[in-house]
């Protein structure tokens, strides 16, 4: 299965590895549960520096989609393509309670293979996580806990970051920085795709997809730029 | 290297902050100990120790001290080393989807597992020493040790499948229960069904009487217990490896940039 892309749902030509060109590439990517059919026909491209969003009802299929993007989910036909390192933030924050924010940023360093946390730091500052490095994540609060999975997510500088309601719990100066840190990712070329609120966020995005009855189509499925 | 050296500390500090598995581990064993002592009668009991193939006349009061801080070990190191696999699962696949490679996180759970089992063991041995003269003091300790392995990699097994404390703690109380009650001459007067040498106590069971009541070192046991710690260590392999795989491959060295696509996630 796989078949080539196709027209519609926000879909690109073909994966050549031009600076425009898309780095995240999915092709007809379908996902049952049982006999829930949850996706159906998914095509989509990002290119490097896009930030696009996913909306669609609970239970329209957005964080499956996410985990298959993320390789943490096999699809059941379509295939999907990653060009360059990949960082995904999950919805519920995946964090080890017992361990400190330093911890973290320690144990994730040496996983990414980082030479240094300079970019660690930067993004737990940007965030106002610095002041709890020594504090265990069981103890943060949710918005807390929240900023230090987004941290753990881009810390590596990922080429592609998939983002699965980012900022929930976040208040409001700290979702105003998440933007600003979503636009800076942006102009350095990287390639976001977000699932989003629509209510607040649609204005930031540069294409917004609706998932619907398995598929990213529809009147949201327009070019914002 | 160092990826491992560092997962394996931080593995061992998260087990360090178990609260509950600390308490445990300072009141449960010496007053279980402790009471098996002071509430079990001397009288003497038949015993059959197969691995030796001898009837063994020993203390009611000290079977119970050998069976109690069995039950002990392994309570705490199934339930220490349930509660850190089961609330690192999803933390793990984030470790291995970061770049983090798999043997690393398996040493880790093996480092933790080995040096909580002989700490707790070593524990366990000191508070029995204080009420009893042990006739080979080592193999008792070698005893409680591969019983903590034993059920510290039940435990790891389990904390994949089951979702909460409550069910992991009650299914490894159920299961030492049965496997200890069953081996207990109080308990099962006849003790010497051919059923016992397949459940995981009965090596350190074995070894435990023949700590406390002969000169003999018997090596069945031994084997007894290396085929269940090596079982439970398979088991664990093969179900860590499943859960923590990747569909599709972004990059080589985490961090880096890879030229060109990855190879295309098909079902």
């Amino acid at each position: 299965m796989g078949g080539g892309p196709r027209a519609g749902g926000g879909v690109v030509a073909h994966p050549a590895a031009g600076d425009h060109d898309p780095v995240l590439l999915v092709s007809s990517v379908s996902r049952s549960y049982g006999r829930q059919r949850v996706l159906t026909d998914v095509n989509l491209g990002v290119r490097p520096g896009e930030l696009v969003g996913v909306v669609g009802e609970n239970g329209a299929g957005k964080t499956t989609l996410l985990r298959i993007l993320a390789g943490q989910l096999r699809p059941d036909g379509g295939t999907v393509r990653v060009r360059g390192s990949l960082g995904y933030c999950p919805q519920q924050a995946v964090v080890n309670e017992a361990l400190t924010v330093g911890q973290h940023l320690r144990l994730f360093q040496v996983a990414y293979r980082l030479q240094n946390d300079h970019r660690a730091r930067e993004l737990a500052e940007r965030l106002g996580l610095t002041r709890y490095e020594r504090v265990p994540a069981g103890v943060l609060s949710g918005g807390n806990q929240q900023k230090l999975n987004l941290v753990l997510a881009l810390m590596h500088d990922p080429a592609v970051v998939l983002l699965d309601e980012p900022y929930q719990g976040f208040d409001w100066e700290t979702y105003l920085r998440f933007w600003d840190l979503a636009d800076d990712l942006r102009a350095r070329g990287r390639a976001i795709l977000v699932i989003s609120h629509l209510a607040h966020d649609i204005e930031r995005l540069d294409r917004l997809h609706r998932l619907r009855a398995g598929a990213l189509r529809g009147p949201g499925t327009e070019d914002r730029r | 290297m160092r990826t491992a050296g560092t997962v394996a500390w931080l593995t061992l500090y998260e087990l360090s902050r178990n609260r509950l598995a600390m308490l445990l581990l300072l009141v449960f064993i010496p007053v279980w100990i402790s009471l098996a002592h002071l509430v079990f009668s001397p009288v003497p009991l038949d015993f059959t120790h197969r691995s030796t193939g001898t009837l063994l006349q020993v203390s009611g009061r000290e079977l119970t001290m050998i069976s109690g801080s069995l039950n002990a070990v392994t309570l705490l190191m199934g339930f220490l080393m349930f509660s850190a696999t089961r609330r690192a699962r999803m933390f793990d696949r984030r470790l291995t989807d970061a770049g983090c490679p798999r043997r690393a996180l398996l040493l880790a759970k093996l480092v933790a597992l080995t040096v909580g089992s002989l700490l707790v063991a070593g524990w366990a041995t000191l508070v029995m020493l204080a009420y009893w003269d042990v006739r080979q003091p080592w193999l008792l300790y070698l005893a409680l040790v591969v019983s903590g392995l034993i059920y510290g990699g039940i435990g790891i097994v389990l904390g994949v499948f089951l979702p909460d404390d409550l069910e992991g703690m009650f299914t490894i109380i159920m299961v030492s229960i049965i496997d200890l009650a069953l081996q207990n001459p109080i308990a099962n007067p006849a003790a010497d069904a051919a059923l016992i040498v397949y459940l995981p106590n009965y090596g350190p069971m074995q070894l435990g009487v023949a700590a406390g009541f002969t000169d003999l070192v018997p090596r069945a046991p031994l084997l007894n217990s290396l085929a269940w710690c090596v079982g439970c260590g398979l088991v664990g392999l093969v179900v860590f490896h499943l859960r923590t795989r990747r569909h599709h491959s972004a990059e080589g060295p985490s961090g880096t940039r890879q030229q060109g696509w990855s190879d295309p996630v098909r079902p």
